[in-house]
């Protein structure tokens, strides 16, 4: 268990020991935040770490580090484990999820990025597909554990498929690192957006196309975002994820 | 309370499945909270995101009994197989090495994991040499009844290994013959069922172009050419077969290209006809 330093607390006084490591991290900034503090609706930062709080205490979804306060506990949202995490701390502008928000994840995986997606939104619902059986395997024991959480076991490129299932959504996040992940968003966005909503996705540039480089493929989606969204803001997301962007965008 | 709610909702939940996956259940009312409320179904959006949830995990569980396949258990396996291979030659160098201190000579004569997984049940010298006809005198360390124990042991760990490699084998040829005749005819059980793990599965393998079931095995070469133009791979993992095997060094690019043809015109008979 990991306790709360203060400001009384000698061990924190001395940050010699850390200047160093600093500075080999330089492009990624280093948070001044000393005591959890909230960034935006739901994420917490301490150092340089980001936390939520967790929906349900007691359940670890995969051996992150937790931080005890009071009666709640507060997961570490690992940037080695989550992409959204990782443009979150590269500095994101905006996150648009509150705790009422309706979400439809596309690639949901084994679960670890959606349980924090689902922490953010306790009282709305994350709509988490799937297509792969084994890793939805995973992904029903957090849904057991967090009940805003509804697994879909269906390819994201058929939206009609769960059509049945969905509500009008805030937010479509989107991590599929399929060959037509652009097309894969558009059509679900407009499926199921509402409106004004906004869309996240990350894009990986190696799944799309591996002989042309990054940065012309990055060029070939947002010609193809563009017809559609408004792009608030593009982030690389080195060096925790190689030749991978990050977008927000609004719905046109 | 909260138990209550969600016991009532299980039996419901149950039937709303069923119904959802026959098509029956008039969907609108699952998609729309307030229509869901005001149907009756639940009686605040709160409940209605546990019952959505509660349904939604039935239903994910009932798609996922359906959508096993027999080769899911034979995908494991091989790659077992592959996995004790390599720990096998890890053990077997060691034990060697740790024998060869007491007994070079014996060593030296020894071929494989096998052979010295069973001459080591009794590792002292007088038995050794009886098995293996050795008359010189040694000119290795001695060992005392400690070191003895503790050969025999791992000697004996080996052994139960390669058994269980023959027995995994076993079982991947068995269900390979039954669930690809014809690919397992021609490319032999093993080959089959490496190839379908590269592949990921019966289907996507059924599904593949013979130009890719070529280079199975071989992506770090292929991407290399499509991204550098270097040269491209020949054969990838079909190169274990023994038409390829045989071929002489300029023809096996050809003897490759023949064989991942007939292997594809083979796998998607055999998938296709019984699916």
């Amino acid at each position: 268990m990991i306790t709360l330093k203060t400001r009384e607390n000698p061990r924190f006084s001395g940050r010699s020991g850390t200047r160093s490591r600093a500075s080999e991290n330089r492009k990624f900034p280093r948070g001044k935040d000393k005591f959890l503090r909230e960034i935006s609706k739901g994420i917490f930062r301490k150092g340089r770490n980001l936390y939520t709080k967790s929906a349900a205490p007691g359940t670890r979804v995969y051996d992150e580090r937790i931080l005890k306060k009071g009666r709640s506990e507060f997961r570490e949202w690992d940037p080695r484990r989550s992409k959204l995490s990782v443009a979150i701390m590269k500095g994101l502008p905006k996150v648009p999820i509150n705790e009422d928000s309706v979400v439809l994840y596309l690639g949901a995986a084994n679960g670890t990025t959606v349980s924090h997606v689902a922490d953010i939104a306790f009282n709305g619902r994350v709509f988490a597909v799937e297509f792969s059986p084994r890793a939805i395997m995973d992904l029903i024991f957090v849904a057991k554990d967090r009940n805003n959480i509804i697994p879909i076991l269906e390819s994201a490129f058929h939206p009609k498929n769960y059509k049945g299932l969905l509500e009008p959504v805030d937010l479509v996040y989107q991590d599929v690192a399929q060959k037509n992940q652009a097309e894969i968003l558009i059509k679900n966005c407009k499926a199921f957006i509402k409106h004004g909503g906004y869309a996240m996705i990350a894009v990986k540039a190696r799944s799309i196309d591996v002989t042309k480089k990054p940065v012309i493929v990055f060029k070939e989606v947002e010609r193809k975002l563009r017809d559609e969204f408004h792009i608030i803001d593009k982030r690389r997301l080195e060096p925790f994820k190689k030749d991978h962007m990050f977008y927000l965008l609004k719905m046109k | 309370m909260e138990a209550n709610v969600i016991k009532t909702f299980n039996k419901d939940v149950e039937k709303a499945v069923i119904n959802y996956i026959k098509g029956e259940q008039p969907r609108k009312v699952i998609n729309q909270p307030s229509k869901a409320v005001r149907s009756g179904l639940v009686n605040n959006e709160k409940e209605y995101t546990e019952y959505l949830n509660e349904f939604a995990i039935k239903l994910v569980s009932h798609k996922l009994k359906q959508s096993f396949e027999p080769e899911i258990p034979v995908i494991q396996a091989a790659n077992a197989i592959e996995e004790i291979d390599k720990n096998i030659n890890i053990l077997y160098e060691r034990l060697r090495e740790l024998y060869t201190l007491y007994y070079p000579e014996a060593v030296r004569k020894v071929r494989d994991a096998k052979q010295l997984a069973r001459l080591l049940e009794d590792p002292e010298r007088k038995e050794v040499s009886k098995k293996l006809r050795i008359t010189s005198k040694s000119i290795g360390y001695e060992y005392g009844k400690e070191e003895f124990e503790m050969i025999e042991e791992f000697a004996d760990e080996l052994g139960d290994l390669i058994e269980l490699r023959k027995k995994l084998e076993d079982y991947v040829t068995m269900k390979m013959k039954k669930i690809a005749p014809k690919l397992s005819e021609l490319a032999g059980p093993m080959l089959a069922a490496r190839l379908i793990t590269i592949a990921g599965s019966f289907k996507r393998l059924a599904l593949m172009p013979s130009s890719t079931i070529q280079v199975l095995g071989a992506e770090k070469a292929l991407f290399r050419h499509l991204r550098t133009g270097a040269k491209p791979p020949k054969h990838g993992i079909i190169i274990q077969h023994s038409s390829i095997q045989k071929a002489k060094k300029k023809d096996r690019g050809k003897a490759a290209r023949k064989l991942s043809n007939k292997i594809s015109i083979i796998v998607r008979s055999d998938y296709f006809e019984n699916p």
